[in-house]
């Protein structure tokens, strides 16, 4: 546990050391014009405008803040073994009575915990914006939506660090990529009338963890501004404050955490049983 | 006899390499022991799989074949913890100061707090960095970085050393000083294997030298019989004729023979005799003079240097 925590201090300091502050100072910015049109709203276009543009900007800079995490995690996690087999560190590291296993996991909670810390400012940055722009945040939904980031980032730097372990950062992000992006294709695979699709669905349904759901737009809701002769013709999960199954979203995170891991531990293997050849 | 600090068998290590993974044999059935307490160099041209054997000792490479035994085990993080390691080009994490990188390589070595703030300030005057003590190593010269190197290998005290060309990128004060803390390690009764190019650094200060060529062991032996002089006599005598070959006994070779001459080769432990015998014949003895045996550098090109 000891070499696990020691790694995991390590790799944290090594992303701070990258300049991480202008990496949130960019993502900041970002926001900031995220939520330029609620902080430069015209009162008299309306109150029901205005709430509804200053609602889409907490929410919608939260949600954009959320995937800059997962999309850090992926990176992060990604140059972790690679950029320590290329620049050579890790034989001094396992030259020590380190398990390339522990190395490995201290890498992982590392760049999640980066991540994480990352997604906290973005959260205490977002409190501070619903302030200045007067709106409330349902804590519940926040909660629950961070909750699915964080399992994201785990998921995604535990994949991307796992993978990383072939000494090739753009191929652990094309892998990891792959694996965010395929969820989405497999409803409409398995629903498909051709069974070679429905198989390849089904498989890919086993082996590949459920996708990253977004549940920020509920943070903070408000009805969009729909002029009265249009209603009708708008569906009414447009209309309506979406709702969060919490039952479901808590089923969701574990199967994505167990996924997580067992992604993890089959990169953990197979580093553990291959050769480090150093030019 | 006591239980050597390192032991290699018949070690073969494969590669694949390439478009078509063909294979590239590194070592071809490279044998050898590192006895406790003593200096061993391994010393090899460039591929020869010095490194190779190396990182089959660290467990970074799996053997193909043959058996790797460090303290008696094979090599992994239980002996690691008794091994200090110094790579031939030492990468480490340019954010760090000296004092922090000791710390952290000191920590995965198991030290506690208590022992590392002991140990960091006088390590670090050791190395001469005690004024870039706090800077990032980032701004290091290599020099500078190899030094510290050097100290995060022995920061716990390890029994075994193994140093990949320590004095690399050293300038004459660097490498002197590696040179003689490898002489204090021994002293202390601590166990090195130094890889090295720089036969000077082996002859001043190994026991015993390991030459390899090709992923085999081509000599092995003590430095003490290399240069040596004394071990052998040559004798040059006057008014030879080939009848004289019938009165020679022991060890004697016949190097030259020409009209009227010969010079004569025999063991230190058989000159007087011979010169008795050549006298009482008699025979007019020319110049006699100490054979001296090859030096390190010369066995070294003859056995694994470029063109043998």
């Amino acid at each position: 546990m000891r070499h696990v925590v020691l790694v995991a201090k390590n790799a944290f300091r090594a992303v701070m050391s990258q300049r991480a502050l202008y990496m949130w100072g960019f993502a900041v910015v970002i926001m900031f014009l995220r939520s330029g049109p609620a902080l430069f709203a015209q009162p008299e276009r309306g109150p029901e405008f205005v709430a509804f543009l200053r609602a889409n900007a907490v929410s919608g800079s939260l949600d954009l803040w959320s995937y800059l995490c997962m999309g850090g995690a992926i990176y992060l996690g990604a140059s972790s073994i690679a950029s320590e087999l290329r620049s050579k560190t890790i034989i001094t590291v396992l030259s020590h009575p380190v398990r390339r296993w522990q190395m490995l996991i201290g890498k992982w909670i590392g760049v999640s915990a980066f991540c994480a810390v990352t997604l906290g400012i973005g959260i205490a940055l977002g409190y501070g914006l619903a302030r200045y722009l007067e709106v409330n945040i349902e804590e519940g939904v926040l909660a629950i939506s961070a909750t699915r980031t964080i399992a994201g980032i785990v998921l995604f730097a535990g994949l991307a660090t796992a993978m990383s372990t072939m000494g090739s950062a753009p191929i652990a992000v094309a892998v990891t990529m792959f694996f965010a992006i395929v969820p989405q294709l497999i409803p409409p695979m398995r629903e498909y009338p051709n069974p070679i699709y429905q198989r390849i669905g089904a498989v890919l349904d086993a082996v590949v963890a459920p996708g990253y759901q977004s549940h920020y737009n509920g943070v903070v809701w408000a009805a969009p501004p729909i002029p009265p002769q249009f209603r009708d013709r708008i569906p009414a999960a447009i209309r309506q404050r979406p709702t969060v199954d919490y039952g479901e979203q808590r089923r969701e995170t574990a199967k994505i955490a167990a996924y997580a891991g067992a992604y993890f531990l089959l990169g953990c293997v197979a580093f553990t049983r291959r050769d480090l050849k150093f030019g | 006899m006591p239980e050597p600090v390192i032991s290699v068998d018949s070690l073969v290590k494969n590669y694949r390499a390439g478009m078509r993974r063909s294979i590239v044999q590194a070592v071809r059935g490279l044998s050898l022991t590192v006895p406790r307490g003593s200096v061993v160099a391994f010393v090899g041209p460039n591929g020869a799989g010095k490194t190779t054997t190396i990182h089959t000792l660290l467990g970074f490479l799996k053997p193909t074949a043959g058996q790797v035994r460090v303290f008696g085990e094979a090599p992994g993080p239980a002996v690691a913890r008794r091994i200090g390691y110094q790579p031939e080009i030492f990468y480490t994490y340019g954010f760090y100061s000296a004092r922090e990188a000791l710390r952290y390589y000191g920590q995965l070595a198991g030290m506690s707090s208590a022992s590392l703030d002991a140990a960091i300030p006088g390590l670090l005057d050791r190395m001469g960095l005690t004024d870039a003590g706090k800077r990032p190593i980032s701004s290091y010269s290599k020099g500078m970085t190899q030094r510290l190197g050097l100290a995060q290998a022995l920061i716990h005290d390890p029994e075994l050393l193994i140093l990949d060309e320590p004095t690399s990128g050293l300038d004459p004060e660097g490498r002197r000083l590696v040179l003689d803390i490898i002489v204090e390690e021994k002293a202390r009764g601590r166990t090195v294997f130094l890889s090295s190019h720089i036969l000077s650094d082996v002859e001043r200060t190994c026991d015993e030298v390991v030459m390899v060529r090709q992923g085999q062991v081509v000599l092995a032996d003590r430095i003490a019989s290399f240069g040596a002089a004394g071990q052998q006599w040559d004798i040059e005598v006057l008014g030879w004729t080939p009848s004289h070959r019938s009165l020679l006994r022991g060890e004697v070779t016949v190097l030259q023979e020409t009209d009227g001459a010969a010079l004569l080769r025999c063991d230190a432990a058989d000159k007087q005799t011979l010169l008795k015998l050549l006298l009482a014949v008699p025979l007019e003895i020319g110049t006699v003079q100490p054979m001296r045996a090859a030096t390190l550098e010369e066995t070294y090109l003859k056995h694994a240097g470029v063109g043998s």
